[in-house]
C-alpha cells in the first residue's frame, strides 16, 4: 500500500512538474541551444577553424551529430546547472513557499517519502534535460548538415548507430554528474522557503565549484569538486571506451548524494513546517 | 534548541560514510610497503631489463611533470590546452598504452575533450591529434626496425647477463647503477634500479626505473634532480596487464578531413599551422653554423642551438592572467622572455630537470645541466657535435 502511494505520488509529481510551464520553458531553451550552434555554423560564410569556439564545433559541419556533442559542452558548465538548479531548489522551498508543503505534509506521505519522491523527480528532469539537448541536436544537425560515420577522439571512425549507442551512454552519464548537484539542491531547498534564494544558491555553487575547478593552484580540492568530472563524458568518444571518468564520476557523485541526501533528511525531518 | 545535538548525531554517521565513499573515489595511495622480493644485483636487475619475455602489453599509465615550468589553468568548461606531446610536460596526464611486437606500439594522451595518439605498426609512425585534427605520418627508418625486430649477431652471442654485465662496465665510469629496493607498481612487484650520475655538472640526481619482477618490464622511470625528495618526472603504469594485443591496435586509418601533414613539427605541438609552411626555422641572417652541436659529455652535454633554430611552439603557458595564445602560439623565446630571468650572458630558463639559455647572440643552449656548465659552454670552442 506504502509503495503503490509512493509510486502515486511520483507520478503526480512528474506530471505536475512536467505540466509546469516553467519546466516546458527550461527544457524549450535547452533544446534551442543546439539549434543556434547549427543556424550559427550553417549561415555562416567561412569554415571554423579547429582550436576555435567550443569543443567539437569544427566537426559539426562536417557531420551533424556533433551538433549535439557541441551543444552538450556548451550546455554543462551553465544551462544545464541552471536548469537543475531551478527544478531542484523549488523542490521543497517552492512547496512552503506556496503554503502547499503544511497540505502535503497533512496528506498521509511520510516526510521521507516526500523528499525521496521530490529527489527522483529532480533526476527525472536532469535525465530529461540531458537528453532534450542531445535529441534537439542531432535532429537539427541531421537536417542541416550530412550525417556519416563519426570520427572518435581516437581517430577512428564508428558508424551512426554505434555512434548514437555512444551517445546515449553520454546523456547517462551527464544526468550520473549531475546527481550530486541535485542532492546538494534537495538540501538548500530544505533550507529557505524562499524558492528563487534556494535556485540562486545551486547555481552559484555550480560556478563557484568550475571556477575553483580551473584554478591549478588549489589542485588538491579539484577531485573533490561534483563538477570535475563533468566533461569525462569524452571518455566514450575514445576507441576503446574508457570507462576511468565513470568509475571516478559514480564514486564522487554517490559522496555527494550520501552526504546532502542525510543533511537534507536530517534538516527536512527535524523541520518546523508552519506556512 | 533541544534538537541541535539530535541534528548532529543525525547527520555525523552519513557524513562519515560520504566521506569514506569520496576518500575511495579519489584514491588513496597505493599500498605503499616494499613487496618482498628475491634480492638481486644490477646486473641481474639489468638483465632482467633487457630480456623481457611479454608477447605484448596494455595498460594505464599517469605522468607527472613537476619542473617547475608555469602552468596554465585548464578544464572549466573549456578545452584543454595541452594538445599534442609538448603537454605532457606540464601538470598531470593520463594515458593509454598498448605495446606489441617488434616496434608495434599505439599510446593515447587522453585529455579533456580532446587525445592525442602516436600509432606504431613497426614501419610507419601515426600521430593524430583531435582538436586540430592533423595526422601525421612518417616512415620509420630500416635500421631501426630492424634493431627493435631482432638483436645483431654479436648481441645475440651474449647471455643477457653477459650483455648488463657489459653494458653497465661500459658506462661505469660516468655512472653508477644500483638496485635502490622493491616496489609495488600498478600492482607488481618490481626492483627499483638506480641510475646515478657520477659528475656533479648535471641537474639530475638519480633516475630510477621500476623494472617488474617477472617479466623485466619497465613499469615505472623516475627522474629525480639532484638533491631532491620528489621526482621531477614521473611517468608509471597504474594498471597493466600481460600478453598479445590485437594487431588492428597498432593500425592507424587518418579520418576523413584530417590535415596531413609528413614530418612537420606539429607532431610535438599539435598546430597544424606549423606544417603548413615551413618553419621560419632559419633566420636568414644566422651564423653560418645553423646545425645544433653538443658541447661536453656525457650527463654534461649541452646542446647548443645556433641563433634563430628555435622558434618550435610550446604550449600555451601564460602565467597569471597574462593572455591566451591562440592560434600563433609562444615559442620558446616568448616563454624565457617571461619566465625567464637575466644572466651574465643571457636570459635563464630554469626548471628543476633542464636549464636553457637563451644568450644575447641569440643562442639557444639546453641542457640537463645547472646553469654554470650552460654559460661555460658559452664561451666553448666550436665542435661538431
Amino acid at each position: 500500500m506504502s509503495r503503490a502511494d509512493g509510486g502515486g505520488l511520483l507520478v503526480s509529481e512528474l506530471v505536475t512538474m512536467f505540466r509546469r510551464r516553467r519546466t516546458i520553458a527550461l527544457l524549450s531553451v535547452l533544446a534551442a541551444v543546439p539549434v543556434l550552434i547549427a543556424v550559427a555554423v550553417k549561415l555562416s560564410t567561412s569554415d571554423v577553424q579547429p582550436g576555435d569556439g567550443p569543443a567539437f564545433l569544427d566537426r559539426v559541419s562536417q557531420n551533424g551529430l556533433f551538433v549535439a556533442v557541441t551543444a552538450l559542452v556548451v550546455s554543462i558548465p551553465l544551462f544545464l546547472p541552471l536548469a537543475i538548479g531551478v527544478v531542484a531548489g523549488d523542490t521543497i522551498a517552492g512547496e512552503a513557499g506556496l503554503g502547499t508543503l503544511r497540505y502535503l505534509l497533512i496528506a498521509p506521505v511520510g516526510r521521507v517519502r516526500l523528499l525521496l519522491v521530490k529527489f527522483a523527480s529532480s533526476i527525472a528532469f536532469c535525465l530529461a534535460a540531458t537528453v532534450v539537448v542531445a535529441v534537439s541536436g542531432a535532429i537539427i544537425g541531421a537536417i542541416l548538415f550530412p550525417v556519416g560515420r563519426v570520427t572518435l577522439l581516437s581517430g577512428s571512425t564508428v558508424s551512426p548507430g554505434n555512434a548514437l549507442g555512444r551517445a546515449a551512454l553520454i546523456a547517462g552519464y551527464v544526468t550520473l554528474s549531475l546527481l550530486g548537484m541535485t542532492a546538494i539542491g534537495l538540501f538548500v531547498s530544505t533550507l529557505t522557503e524562499v524558492p528563487v534564494g534556494a535556485m540562486a544558491a545551486v547555481v552559484v555553487l555550480a560556478i563557484a565549484s568550475q571556477i575553483l575547478d580551473s584554478i591549478p593552484q588549489v589542485s588538491w580540492i579539484h577531485p573533490w569538486l561534483f563538477s570535475h568530472e563533468w566533461l569525462g563524458f569524452a571518455d566514450f568518444m575514445r576507441d576503446p571506451i574508457s570507462w576511468t571518468s565513470t568509475q571516478r564520476d559514480a564514486l564522487l557523485q554517490l559522496g555527494y548524494v550520501a552526504v546532502f541526501g542525510a543533511l537534507a533528511y536530517s534538516r527536512f525531518t527535524t523541520k518546523d513546517v508552519l506556512s | 534548541m533541544k534538537d541541535r545535538s539530535w541534528w548532529i548525531r543525525a547527520v555525523s554517521p552519513p557524513i562519515a560514510v560520504g566521506a569514506v565513499i569520496a576518500v575511495s573515489a579519489v584514491g588513496l595511495p597505493a599500498n605503499a610497503s616494499a613487496p618482498q622480493l628475491s634480492p638481486k644485483t644490477a646486473q641481474q636487475v639489468v638483465a632482467l631489463l633487457a630480456n623481457q619475455t611479454v608477447s605484448g602489453l596494455s595498460g594505464d599509465v599517469v605522468e607527472k611533470s613537476a619542473l617547475g615550468l608555469p602552468s596554465l589553468p585548464s578544464g572549466g568548461g573549456g578545452r584543454s590546452t595541452t594538445a599534442g606531446l609538448t603537454g605532457l610536460l606540464a601538470g598531470t596526464h593520463s594515458l593509454r598504452v598498448w605495446v606489441g611486437k617488434a616496434g608495434q606500439f599505439r599510446a593515447q594522451v587522453l585529455d579533456t575533450l580532446d587525445e592525442t595518439e602516436v600509432v606504431s605498426d613497426g614501419t610507419t609512425l601515426w600521430t593524430y591529434v583531435y582538436s586540430t585534427n592533423s595526422v601525421n605520418r612518417m616512415t620509420l627508418p630500416a635500421q631501426h626496425q630492424a634493431s627493435t625486430s631482432k638483436p645483431s649477431p654479436a648481441e645475440a652471442s651474449l647471455t643477457p647477463d653477459q650483455a648488463a654485465t657489459k653494458v653497465l662496465s661500459a658506462i661505469d665510469p660516468s655512472t653508477e647503477v644500483t638496485v635502490s629496493g622493491t616496489a609495488s607498481i600498478a600492482g607488481h612487484g618490481a626492483y627499483l634500479l638506480d641510475v646515478r650520475p657520477r659528475t656533479a655538472d648535471t641537474t639530475i640526481g638519480v633516475i630510477r626505473i621500476g623494472v617488474d619482477a617477472t617479466t623485466g618490464v619497465a613499469l615505472r622511470v623516475q627522474i629525480f634532480a639532484r638533491g631532491a625528495t620528489s621526482a621531477a618526472l614521473t611517468i608509471g603504469f597504474t594498471h597493466v596487464s600481460f600478453g598479445t594485443v590485437d594487431a588492428s591496435r597498432f593500425h592507424f586509418t587518418p579520418p576523413p578531413g584530417a590535415t596531413n601533414t609528413r614530418g612537420g613539427p606539429s607532431i610535438v605541438t599539435g598546430r597544424p599551422y606549423a606544417s603548413e609552411k615551413p618553419l621560419p626555422a632559419t633566420a636568414p641572417d644566422s651564423t653560418p653554423s645553423t646545425q645544433p652541436r653538443i658541447v661536453g659529455t656525457g650527463w654534461a652535454s649541452v646542446v647548443v642551438l645556433p641563433h634563430g633554430a628555435l622558434t618550435a611552439s610550446l604550449p600555451d603557458q601564460p602565467q597569471g592572467n597574462q593572455r591566451r595564445y591562440r592560434a600563433s602560439g609562444p615559442n620558446l623565446a616568448d616563454l624565457v622572455a617571461r619566465a625567464g630571468t637575466k644572466v651574465t650572458g643571457g636570459t635563464l630558463l630554469h626548471t628543476a630537470l633542464i636549464n636553457v639559455l637563451v644568450a644575447d647572440d641569440g643562442r639557444v643552449l639546453v641542457g640537463a645541466v645547472p646553469a654554470s656548465v650552460l654559460q661555460k659552454a658559452l664561451t666553448a670552442p666550436a665542435q661538431t657535435g
